[in-house]
């Protein structure tokens, strides 16, 4: 996999290498890879019950630089699933909450907090200002800007989400695997800001959404690219289940025009009669 | 051979709670595996279907782990199929 940005390596402090020390001992891993990850840069869109374990794993994890965008203050209900937000800042904001939570895990961590949840017309700007993207939203209107945002700079994506007891996630590469429209080209109806959710599970995804970051980064291990893992915790399923691009996907035919390539032709009708 | 349905937790109050499903006999093909589904279950019409009959777009069928858009969509055979996953659409953040 190549680099996913053309800056120089860093070097590493010895303070770094005391406190990656146990990572860098990862196969295929090591020094290289805690350079690569001191180089990245992040962004979290929502650091909520699934991107503020996000934050604080790739935080943990010695990324250089996140970008964090989520507006609005903490609120009582938060605190069941959202770790980088306590007790004593309810009614601050939240992003307030969370640069500091993560400065306490790594001060030497680059933050840029914006007090704003993603939407179109701040999207792109976002996403130009980073290596990747982990879309942590809880609202479809917000996961398809920054979709259609990465798709169009190119810049890779984790799609992570949860409902209830159950998490689905996989990697979007633009051009090359599907993006979060060829999957579900339209929101559903039904889907509503709030929502059942326990904060382990919301942070299973999370976690499996970092270590995707991390994996990206650095070129370790198989992405989740090209599949989709379906976790249902309820009773401990798991399913990776292989995903295409859609010919008709309004987003990848957009880069697709821009880049020259072809997307797949697999397109089906979708009509049930009754039986 | 019997065929496996699993369901995803927002589908679930549509089918009395039930996360699985065992069918004894295989349907033909998926457009008759949803059809029977929502003959048996009649609350999950809306789940799957739009008002005309359409699958609904952030619904993925997956046929032993391949979604049936990339087989031969909703008349992909189930002759040989062991499992189904039905995929929809989350945002839970």
């Amino acid at each position: 996999m190549s680099d996913l940005n053309p800056m120089p390596l860093p070097d590493l402090t010895d303070e770094e290498r005391a406190t990656y020390e146990w990572q860098m001992w990862v196969p295929g891993f090591g020094e290289l890879g805690q350079r690569k990850l001191k180089r990245a840069s992040v962004l979290v869109s929502r650091i909520g019950g699934v991107g503020g374990l996000v934050a604080y794993q790739l935080a943990a994890a010695g990324v250089g630089r996140l970008v964090l965008a989520h507006a609005g203050n903490v609120k009582p209900s938060d605190l069941n699933r959202q770790l980088l937000m306590t007790h004593d800042q309810v009614g601050k904001p939240r992003i307030d909450s969370a640069v500091r939570r993560l400065r306490e895990l790594n001060p030497r961590l680059q933050i840029r907090g914006v007090a704003e949840n993603v939407h179109p017309g701040n999207a792109r700007a976002l996403v130009e200002d980073v290596d990747l993207v982990v879309d942590c939203a809880p609202l479809f209107e917000e996961r398809f800007a920054m979709n259609d945002a990465a798709v169009q700079l190119r810049k890779p994506m984790v799609e992570c989400a949860m409902y209830d007891m159950e998490a689905q996630i996989t990697t979007i590469v633009p051009g090359q695997t599907p993006c979060l429209r060829c999957l579900h080209p339209e929101a559903p109806r039904t889907w509503t800001r709030q929502f059942p959710v326990f904060g382990a599970v919301s942070g299973v995804v999370a976690c499996l959404a970092a270590v995707e970051a991390i994996k990206m980064l650095t070129g370790i291990g198989q992405p989740l690219t090209g599949r989709i893992l379906k976790c249902d915790l309820r009773n401990m399923n798991f399913f990776s289940l292989q995903i295409s691009r859609r010919a008709d996907c309004p987003t990848c035919m957009v880069q697709s025009q821009e880049s020259s390539d072809s997307p797949p032709s697999n397109c089906h009708s979708d009509s049930i009669s009754d039986a | 051979m019997s065929l496996t349905i699993h369901l995803p937790a927002n589908l679930q109050p549509a089918t009395d709670g039930q996360a699985t499903i065992s069918l004894d006999t295989n349907p033909a093909t998926v457009a008759d595996l949803i059809a029977s589904l929502v003959a048996r279950f009649p609350d999950l019409r809306p789940l799957l279907l739009t008002s005309d009959g359409m699958l609904l777009s952030h619904v993925n069928v997956f046929v032993d782990g391949r979604s049936h858009r990339d087989i031969d969509g909703l008349q992909t055979s189930l002759a040989d199929a062991r499992e189904i996953v039905f995929l929809t659409a989350l945002a839970g953040g």
